[in-house]
């Protein structure tokens, strides 16, 4: 366990160190001192509560899609229709935070997010269904199910719950009223954004870890993403167990995007998951699906992000920046092969 | 006075593993005389191919050289052998289905009328050369509508036909009957006629005897020794082989406890008729007893439907044209795999690497498998950890598993190491029944002794055992009663004891059957 420990912490230090050098070019060709840049971002990350906060609040939306993604990858299926189902379970808890009235909060918001499971899961239910009973192919059928899912929630958004007070010239967004305070999730350090919607994530955390490593099911899926022939010999269901991965990919998904509806944004607003869907699967590959690592990951993420948004005020270097080196941190970690050939040389050197 | 064509000396090849390398070769040499065949004797996994892949040039070997007629040589690639007249029959063949066997036959040295190949010709070239060595082929006929004996002869004519003056045959006898090996070895001495020389890599001694002029027998990736068939026998060679005197037709089976009809049936196959699975290959009518306490040998070259019996008793497949499958009286044919496995049915998979483990993830996780759901191990939907991590503690000790820890991964093991861990798994999961697809197959001698004991026990013990293998030593030595397999059919039954039962399964399994054996006569 520790051997293994410090190995995943020595891969993440090697994975990390290349992205840094590898952006570090890409700086310099913006005419920018790397050095100042990533000094720029740290600070913009770590430094002050405003920013600490702010890296944790956006941990929350990576932790929850990684979580999401990760229990499809797990199963051995990649679920790229997280982004549609961010945007339909953020819409389904922004209609039923908004039109549900007189209920205690605790009820408002559990409804609220029932609300977005549900429709999570009927929205998964069909590439679900297809993948695992009649093998088609979930990446195709999540990832053009995903672009109808945000369509149709820019359509509904704007078309019949968007009300005429809240097209102004001012704000041009697509978006639904304004939720109630009943179902909004508290903020933990007022004025700042991070909520409650943290406790619920570290609580779907330690679920993963206990489904991941203490369940009869948490085995099976493991060993159906490592060996499917194993497992179908083994005896797991093999079509049960993808089914319900996906499916719960998705409602994982819904719920990421109803906590950041919930505890944000207090309404719908289109365009509030862009990317969310994709680096929740970095996150979930980053975090190489331990329920460790992923919340690591996203943490890690979210910082990287908050820290470039510093970095970009500061210096010339553009927001963009960062996607390079989270790019490049993804492909160091995921590529098992290229520590093996480390390892391998080292113990030739030492046999000589 | 024969000359020596080639000499390998003194080869070293280690493979890098961050854990323990393996010294596939330590210090080899071998030398290959002028027109003879010349054997290549040893277990599996003696390091007989790396040392052919080295001298065919898909290897470097780490130290030591090759010396071909005289003149030191350095093979970057096969194509630089081959330009050198190696030639290789591989175990597998390297034959373009869909292409009809002149196409293959020049295949990368094609005729050429224009910019196309020219057909005619090739087919010319085919006949000529299948003439001139008495290697019958049919030039027009694709590769798939062959018979494997004659896609073996096709890939001889064209390493010939490539200008090979040595030619290697790696296990080539694996594919065919005994009577199509007969064949092949009169081939051999058409080839010494014209000059060839041959080297015959093999675990088969009765083949070493009957085939070659000399034997250079491997172990553990040394050179044991080197010596003249007609001075040695087949109990010297073996000896020399496992590096143990051993009976070489021992019958380790007995057939004893009471009358058949006493007994009860474990698993009984009734008219079971399949529909074709990914390679074509279907069940045809198949009945089948293995009552408690006895060991039913399913023999066949590979590939004849014994994999598809496998999967259907262990629910694996389950598209099914007709029949029943009965287990302890009730029918199981609809159940799914983990339900079979649930009730009792353990299975040995001979897909070792595919099904049999999970190759990327530790021992530990590999054994739990099926022990995960038993109520002793479990409560509601959670595992009970330290029981199980206790019981595979146990497990490893009893069976000898040669290991530091359970968390070591299973790939950092030997072959025969991965096999007692599903060989421990699935005995201590069976109950009435286990299925013993190719056991033994890749194995050390030392584990296949234990293995073969593990089997033969459980059989004492009143479970019924379905071994299926293609190592008819391994069939004839184990089991109770034999089944022969040709072309998804039971062909045949023979009792193990009864005389000249090597002659009577090698006809069934080309496919001589009671049934057309009369029209023949």
């Amino acid at each position: 366990m520790k051997k293994e420990m410090i190995q995943s912490i020595l891969r993440l230090v090697i994975a990390l160190a290349i992205g840094l050098i590898v952006s570090s070019i890409f700086i310099l060709c913006a005419g920018e001192n790397p050095m100042e840049a990533y000094a720029a971002m740290l600070q913009g990350a770590f430094v002050g509560k405003l920013n600490i906060l702010t890296t944790l609040r956006w941990s929350v939306p990576y932790i929850m899609a990684g979580l999401a993604s990760a229990v499809a990858i797990r199963a051995g299926m990649f679920n790229m229709g997280l982004e549609g189902c961010i945007y339909l379970g953020g819409l389904a808890a922004g209609i039923v935070g908004a039109y549900t009235k007189g209920l205690p909060s605790v009820l408002h918001i559990g409804l609220c997010l029932l609300a977005a499971m549900l429709v999570g899961a009927v929205w998964m239910y069909l590439p679900s269904r297809l993948k695992a009973y009649h093998g088609v192919n979930e990446v195709i059928m999540t990832w053009m199910m995903s672009y109808i899912a945000v369509l149709l929630c820019q359509f509904l958004a704007s078309e019949v719950f968007q009300k005429e007070e809240d097209i102004t010239s001012a704000v041009q967004q697509v978006r639904t009223p304004e939720i109630m305070e009943s179902a909004k999730l508290s903020q933990l350090v007022p004025p700042y954004q991070l909520n409650t919607s943290f406790l619920i994530a570290i609580g779907l955390c330690v679920l993963y870890y206990l489904f991941a490593n203490r369940t009869k099911m948490g085995y099976e899926q493991k060993m159906l993403g490592m060996a499917p022939k194993f497992a179908e010999y083994g005896g797991v269901n093999v079509k049960r167990m993808q089914y319900y991965s996906l499916l719960f990919s998705g409602i994982l998904g819904a719920l990421t995007g109803a906590m950041e509806i919930l505890g944000v944004h207090y309404r719908y607003v289109h365009g509030f998951g862009l990317d969310m869907g994709a680096n929740g699967i970095l996150v979930s590959l980053m975090g190489r699906l331990s329920p460790f690592g992923v919340p690591a990951a996203g943490v890690f993420m979210g910082a990287v992000q908050n820290g470039a948004r510093a970095m970009s005020r500061n210096t010339n270097v553009s927001l963009d920046t960062v996607r390079i080196l989270i790019s490049v941190v993804v492909i160091c970690i995921t590529a098992e092969g290229l520590y093996e050939v480390l390892k391998i040389k080292k113990k030739m050197r030492e046999g000589d | 006075m024969e000359n020596i064509v080639l000499q390998l000396n003194h080869i070293t090849k280690v493979f890098p593993h961050p854990e323990k390398p393996v010294v596939a070769n330590d210090d080899v040499s071998f030398e290959l005389r002028q027109g003879e065949v010349h054997a290549l004797v040893g277990e599996n996994g003696t390091g007989k191919s790396t040392l052919m892949n080295i001298l065919y040039g898909m290897l470097l070997p780490d130290e030591g050289t090759i010396t071909l007629e005289g003149e030191r040589v350095a093979f970057k690639n096969p194509r630089d052998a081959i330009a050198h007249g190696i030639g290789m029959v591989h175990q597998h063949f390297m034959l373009v289905p869909s292409f009809s066997v002149a196409e293959n036959l020049v295949f990368t040295y094609e005729p050429k009328k224009g910019i196309f190949v020219d057909l005619k010709e090739a087919e010319k070239i085919a006949s000529e050369l299948s003439e001139t060595y008495g290697l019958y082929v049919d030039p027009k006929k694709k590769i798939r509508e062959c018979t494997l004996s004659m896609q073996q002869r096709v890939e001889i004519l064209k390493i010939l036909f490539h200008g090979a003056k040595i030619l290697i045959f790696d296990e080539p006898t694996a594919v065919l009957t005994p009577q199509e090996s007969a064949e092949l070895f009169k081939a051999f001495d058409a080839l010494k006629k014209a000059g060839k020389s041959i080297i015959f890599i093999t675990h088969k001694l009765k083949e070493v005897m009957a085939a070659a002029d000399r034997a250079t027998i491997m172990r553990k990736g040394k050179v044991i020794d080197a010596v003249k068939i007609s001075g040695t026998s087949m109990e010297e060679l073996a000896g020399k082989m496992i590096g143990k005197k051993i009976d070489v037709t021992v019958r380790k089976m007995k057939n004893t406890g009471g009358p058949e009809k006493d007994r009860k049936s474990v698993l009984r196959m009734e008219h079971i008729s399949t529909e074709e699975n990914i390679s074509g290959m279907s069940l045809k009518d198949v009945t089948l007893d293995v009552k408690e306490g006895e060991i039913i040998g399913i023999a066949g070259i590979g590939g004849n439907g014994q994999e598809l019996i496998v999967e259907v008793a262990a629910g694996l497949f389950r598209r099914l044209k007709q029949g029943r499958v009965l287990y302890r009286g009730e029918e199981i044919h609809k159940l799914s795999p983990g339900t079979m496995r649930s009730i009792g049915i353990a299975h040995i998979t001979g897909e070792r690497y595919i099904r049999g483990v999970s190759s990327q993830s530790d021992i530990y996780d590999n054994m739990v498998m099926g022990f995960h759901r038993k109520e002793e191990y479990s409560s509601g939907m959670f595992l009970r950890l330290k029981k199980l991590r206790a019981w595979i503690r146990e497990l490893v000790q009893e069976f000898n598993i040669k290991t530091s820890s359970v968390t070591t991964p299973i790939m950092n093991l030997s072959g025969g190491n991965v096999q007692k861990c599903i060989l421990a798994r699935e005995l201590s999961l069976a109950e009435d029944l286990i299925i013993a697809e190719e056991p033994t197959r890749g194995v050390d001698i030392g584990s296949i002794e234990f293995i073969h004991n593990q089997l033969l026990q459980k059989a004492g013990r009143g479970y019924g055992v379905l071994l299926v293998s293609t190592d008819l030593d391994e069939v004839l030595s184990l089991s109770s009663r034999i089944l022969v397999m040709n072309a998804g059919r039971i062909i045949g039954e023979v009792d193990p004891e009864e005389p000249d039962v090597e002659k009577k399964i090698g006809l069934y399994m080309a496919g001589v059957g009671k049934a057309d054996r009369g029209d023949r006569e």
